[in-house]
């Protein structure tokens, strides 16, 4: 990808007058930051595309009056918790167990084969599962392809900011404990 | 024996790892890069008053038929509106105010066929879509009052 001067505030109000190059570069910087955050809401896939969607949506229909286009990031990610926690009361479906979570989508199935491939990977994983929820959804933020900031992270989980690095440690730490557990050893 | 600073970091790149770095599905990026053909050009927002999927009340959610409702405002227009899930259907039981007669569309995100509707003298329509998904309502202008579009819903 072209390397392009992309200033938020810039590419924000150029979106804002229906510049497609802006909002795409908008879309590929934060794409991966409200996928995560969705997915750390433990969606189904069909469930995480529609909150994602209905993010940007809300992203379009705000483009005039973001009022911090700097922490755009930050608006992105609170308003796709927003939208996830609006599919999950609309109660449309049962929240997915945490196999159908991990199995049922695309990239889960992507997710899987790798996994596989992998043992130590494995053992990582089914250690991930053992942990609260509520690690889950921290470290799987924490270690998106393009990590989000802690105020990114503070805004997708509902969370203070100065909460996030100690938590961080403290899901890490369990984390390693059930690995321990596990007679997992990564070394 | 490391730091367990740098503990840390290894095992978060181990997991990063173990996770394939999983980006958002292409289907999901591309969605995202149509949504701004609809960007509003000239119609006013009616932004959401409330919506009872956003009250927390994790009760309600589960098993009791409680009916959705949600409202929007533009200025003095005001939209109310009853989601009633049949199966796929979904219909949708509206009041404008102040009431009178206007063509309202029901545009779909995904890009499906609108659904228009009229209301009535005292403002109230009634519409059955076939199936749920992200829409709008686009109240369109007539001689007395400029267009107006609500915020995008999950229904």
């Amino acid at each position: 990808m072209i390397a392009v001067p992309c200033e938020l505030p810039t590419l924000v109000s150029e979106a804002g007058n229906g510049d497609q190059a802006a909002w795409g570069t908008i879309v590929d910087r934060f794409s991966g930051l409200v996928w995560s955050t969705t997915r750390a809401h433990r969606l189904s896939a069909a469930e995480a595309a529609d909150a994602a969607q209905s993010t940007w949506l809300r992203l379009v229909e705000n483009l005039d009056r973001i009022e911090d286009p700097e922490r755009l990031g930050a608006w992105l990610a609170t308003t796709a918790r927003r939208e996830c926690l609006r599919i999950i009361r609309m109660g449309k479906r049962e929240m997915p167990s945490d196999e159908e979570w991990m199995f049922e989508s695309d990239s889960g199935e992507a997710i899987e084969e790798r996994l596989l491939a992998h043992e130590r990977d494995h053992a990582l994983w089914r250690a991930f599962h053992e942990i609260e929820e509520r690690c889950q959804a921290l470290l799987q933020l924490v270690c998106a392809p393009e990590p989000p900031t802690y105020e990114e992270v503070a805004a997708a989980l509902g969370i203070p900011i100065g909460a996030i690095g100690p938590t961080r440690a403290r899901c890490l730490d369990k984390l390693r404990r059930q690995l321990d557990a596990q007679g997992a050893d990564l070394r | 024996m490391s730091e367990p600073d740098e503990q840390d970091e290894a095992l978060i790149e181990q997991l990063r790892t173990a996770f394939g770095a999983e980006a958002a599905p292409a289907s999901v990026t591309e969605a995202a890069k149509a949504a701004l053909t609809w960007l509003r050009v000239d119609a006013e927002l009616a932004e959401l008053l409330s919506d009872s999927a956003l009250d927390a009340e994790p009760a309600l959610a589960r098993g009791q038929a409680v009916v959705r409702s949600v409202s929007f405002s533009a200025g003095q227009t005001v939209v109310e509106l009853e989601v009633h899930p049949d199966g796929e259907r979904r219909t949708l039981l509206g009041q404008l105010s102040p009431a009178g007669a206007r063509t309202i569309v029901i545009q779909h995100a995904d890009g499906s066929a609108s659904v228009s509707v009229q209301s009535d003298e005292l403002g109230r329509f009634r519409v059955t879509l076939e199936g749920g998904g992200t829409v709008r309502l686009r109240i369109a202008d007539d001689q007395a009052d400029a267009a107006v579009e609500t915020a995008w819903i999950p229904i």
